[in-house]
């Protein structure tokens, strides 16, 4: 028998009570011996969470609201030994996975809706009327994120070096202008030559394009480089990195919704590792590897080399697998390729000799 | 023990200190600030609701209150349904919105600044009814002596309260700042109850005003010395901050004085000073700490970058070896140094910020005449059934 403190839940003052385990609850009694309440030994519960051992505090289940307050520390032994709920603060898990199970499968719902078909929809149109400013301003910040992820990758400890030669530079930004001058004229275009050794391309917003050095020690040949070039001038022409921009941003805002982290840079973050390692999608590739032939046939060059590079860097990611991000995001069916190669048309190099040495010395 | 004594002679003459205490103790804290973050980071955060609730929990039944624990009876399945459904509800809201805002972007300048202002309406009024629905949500989930606190009143009416007192402070340029905080709190406090019995709340910004004013100044003062002379505003943006943590000490006590319920009043002597030194102390720490950690981290990338040239010098017929491996390694490296960073962080605040704010607050608390509670009778009040969604979502809780 214990002396104890019953708060019945429907008034605040104490009553004074005996408490002492009958079979299989805990009977509480007033101080006259008339009968207060029945605790079953199941549904006994420690107050969770406090350490303190000024009086052991027990609650009923975890709904109804009557509480004991007992002095004597001694009866917690007695509890322990009796009362195999004593310590959980929860229903079990199964009552916890029922009651959720309908707002879970109704969250995720309208998760896919968003992320598959909303955001899509949403980013196509979208790019069509983000200002120009804009998008040159959003490419800029993107390429430094990305030449900076890569340059850790690559234990590179200072950035990035551009690298720079005046003659080369001028090769690819006259080629490049000679490509789109039929199509978009004055479109505005920003080529650079980065000094890191993944074999990679990308097309960023705002007619930003990224050449890494590993693609120039990769192609064979000038025909092939400005294949890779081409590609990605197909890809600004049709705003394909907008959308991946937007459609990136989108959801890494919805992640740390999920997440509980509202951050701009994991926004940023998660924009660049949609380019590093996501896709364009299938029909993207196959729209700017159509324009990107038509481009070559367009301005006289030859365009029978483009599909070869391709199709050797998907062999080497085969043989390699597990590689990470080297034209991950152009996978290369032999669809495109004989698609590219029904296209193709000879004509003149795109490079001269000199042009080329140049191009190739660049990062050196 | 003596703070069980008070329950056993509940007519004690009124002692005023010492009946508001809490008992927590910091190792219990500490442990559950680490376990809870260790999980949180490898569970991608959904375990922060559990978190929560163990965290509330600590600090909720550690107080004690005329020897009487307070509890908080939240489970942490309620949070977590109550996000579910903002996501479920709240995230198709969101995409019609953006959904219709590429159709305005088009359109002429004041059709698209009308469309903005309607969404600075939307987030203001979103993230007022997450601040109340959060509130109702914890009184509901608070009891004590067996009986649970509540809050009536309407989400609507707090909304256009909050809205219409923001407007005045932002075209009296944050002179009435104090005002809304004390017309806010009134509405707050005045619907809040314990069981059936209301709480009441009798304050007036003026009483403010005088502190407000001085951080005013001084903010002022701040932001005219980065103009001209930026050393003096970095001085003025530190007098700024105590100044500030001064305003929201005096706050405080002002609200806990306004507020009586059933002739119960309350008073704190909580104390700037000390305040102020667990903020500093609590800063100093982490920037230490800061310091320290990147101070490893350089040391060890230098070792490594050592090591990995001269690997790269023994095998340059492999051009390819070194990205190879890189990958995974980078991955590991950044994944250890951000969660020393969280983890310290966290850890941090819980021990040396909350824990001493909380023991401060209560210890300096007094209750008059606490007896006056005993005639309180339980409300028949529906609770809410989840919990704090939208506050999750806006992060207010």
């Amino acid at each position: 028998m214990w002396s104890a403190i019953y708060h019945d839940g429907i008034y605040a003052t104490g009553q004074k009570a005996r408490v002492s385990v009958d079979g299989d609850a805990l009977a509480i009694l007033a101080e006259n011996g008339s009968p207060l309440s029945r605790w079953a030994l199941k549904e006994t519960r420690l107050l969770a969470g406090s350490a303190a051992n000024d009086a052991i505090r027990l609650r009923h289940g975890l709904v109804a609201e009557d509480r004991l307050t007992i002095a004597d520390l001694s009866i917690l032994e007695l509890l322990e030994a009796k009362c195999p709920n004593l310590r959980r603060t929860a229903p079990d898990w199964r009552t916890t996975l029922r009651s959720s199970a309908l707002w879970v499968l109704a969250a995720a719902a309208s998760l896919v809706l968003l992320v598959k078909v909303v955001v899509p929809v949403m980013a196509e149109q979208f790019a069509a009327i983000v200002p120009q400013e804009l998008e040159r301003r959003i490419g800029e910040q993107l390429a430094n994120q990305i030449v900076t992820t890569f340059s850790h990758m690559e234990r590179q400890s200072e950035g990035s070096q551009l690298c720079q030669n005046k003659a080369a530079q001028a090769a690819l930004d006259g080629l490049a202008a000679r490509l789109t001058e039929e199509i978009v004229p004055a479109l505005h275009l920003n080529i650079r030559v980065v000094n890191l050794k993944v074999i990679n391309a990308l097309a960023l917003p705002g007619g930003q394009i990224l050449v890494f050095r590993g693609l120039l020690e990769f192609a064979e040949n000038g025909d092939e480089l400005a294949g890779v070039l081409a590609h990605e001038l197909g890809h600004v022409i049709l705003r394909h990195p907008l959308e991946v921009a937007i459609k990136g941003a989108s959801v890494s805002i919805l992640a740390s919704l999920i997440v509980g982290d509202i951050t701009g840079g994991a926004a940023i973050a998660g924009v660049a590792a949609a380019f590093l390692t996501a896709a364009y999608g299938q029909e993207a590739e196959h729209g700017a590897d159509a324009l990107a032939v038509s481009l070559l046939n367009g301005a006289g060059f030859d365009s029978r080399n483009v599909a070869d590079l391709f199709e050797r860097f998907g062999r080497k990611a085969r043989e390699k697998e597990g590689v990470l991000s080297r034209l991950s995001s152009h996978p290369l069916s032999r669809e495109r390729a004989q698609n590219m190669r029904a296209m193709a048309q000879t004509g003149q190099t795109a490079f001269d000799a000199n042009a080329w040495q140049a191009i190739r010395a660049m990062c050196r | 023990m003596s703070t069980f004594g008070t329950i056993e002679h509940p007519l004690e003459p009124d002692t005023r200190f010492g009946e508001i205490s809490f008992v927590g103790r910091r190792l219990v804290l500490l442990s559950l600030a680490f376990k809870n973050t260790v999980l949180m980071i490898f569970t991608f955060g959904f375990y922060r609701f559990w978190a929560k609730t163990w965290v509330r929990r600590y600090f909720w039944n550690n107080i004690r209150i005329t020897g009487d624990s307070v509890e908080y009876v939240g489970q942490a399945r309620e949070l977590f349904i109550g996000f579910l459904i903002a996501i479920a509800i709240l995230f198709p809201f969101a995409t019609v919105y953006e959904l219709f805002s590429a159709l305005f972007l088009g359109a002429s300048d004041w059709a698209q600044a009308a469309w903005s202002l309607v969404y600075v309406l939307a987030i203001f009024s979103l993230i007022q009814v997450a601040i109340y629905r959060a509130f109702r949500y914890r009184l509901t989930r608070t009891t004590w002596r067996g009986l649970r606190f509540g809050l009536d009143g309407s989400v609507i009416s707090y909304v256009l309260l909050a809205f219409g007192w923001s407007l005045l402070t932002v075209f009296t340029l944050g002179i009435a700042f104090p005002w809304m905080r004390v017309a806010l709190m009134r509405y707050r406090i005045n619907k809040a109850r314990y069981g059936s019995t209301k709480f009441e709340f009798d304050g007036s910004g003026r009483a403010l005003i005088g502190v407000w004013l001085i951080n005013y100044v001084i903010l002022i003062a701040a932001a005219v010395s980065f103009g001209t002379f930026p050393p003096l505003g970095f001085l003025f943006v530190a007098a700024a901050i105590f100044v500030f943590i001064y305003y929201r000490v005096r706050e405080f006590r002002y609200f806990v004085g306004a507020t009586t319920i059933a002739g119960v009043t309350f008073e704190s002597f909580a104390e700037t000073p000390r305040v102020i030194w667990i903020c500093v102390l609590t800063g100093i720490v982490l920037l230490v700490g800061m310091a320290a950690i990147f101070l490893i981290i350089g040391a060890v990338a230098g070792i490594t970058s050592i090591s990995s040239v001269t690997q790269a010098a023994g095998d340059l017929s492999s051009l390819d070896a070194g990205f190879e491996s890189d990958p995974g390694l980078w991955t590991v490296a950044v994944i250890s140094v951000v969660l020393t960073l969280v983890l310290g962080f966290r850890v941090t605040v819980a021990v040396l910020l909350q824990y001493p704010l909380m023991v401060h607050v209560c210890s300096t608390l007094a209750i008059s005449d606490p007896t006056r509670l005993d005639q309180v009778v339980r409300s028949t009040e529906v609770l809410p059934s989840f919990g704090e969604g939208l506050a999750e979502a806006f992060d207010v809780g």
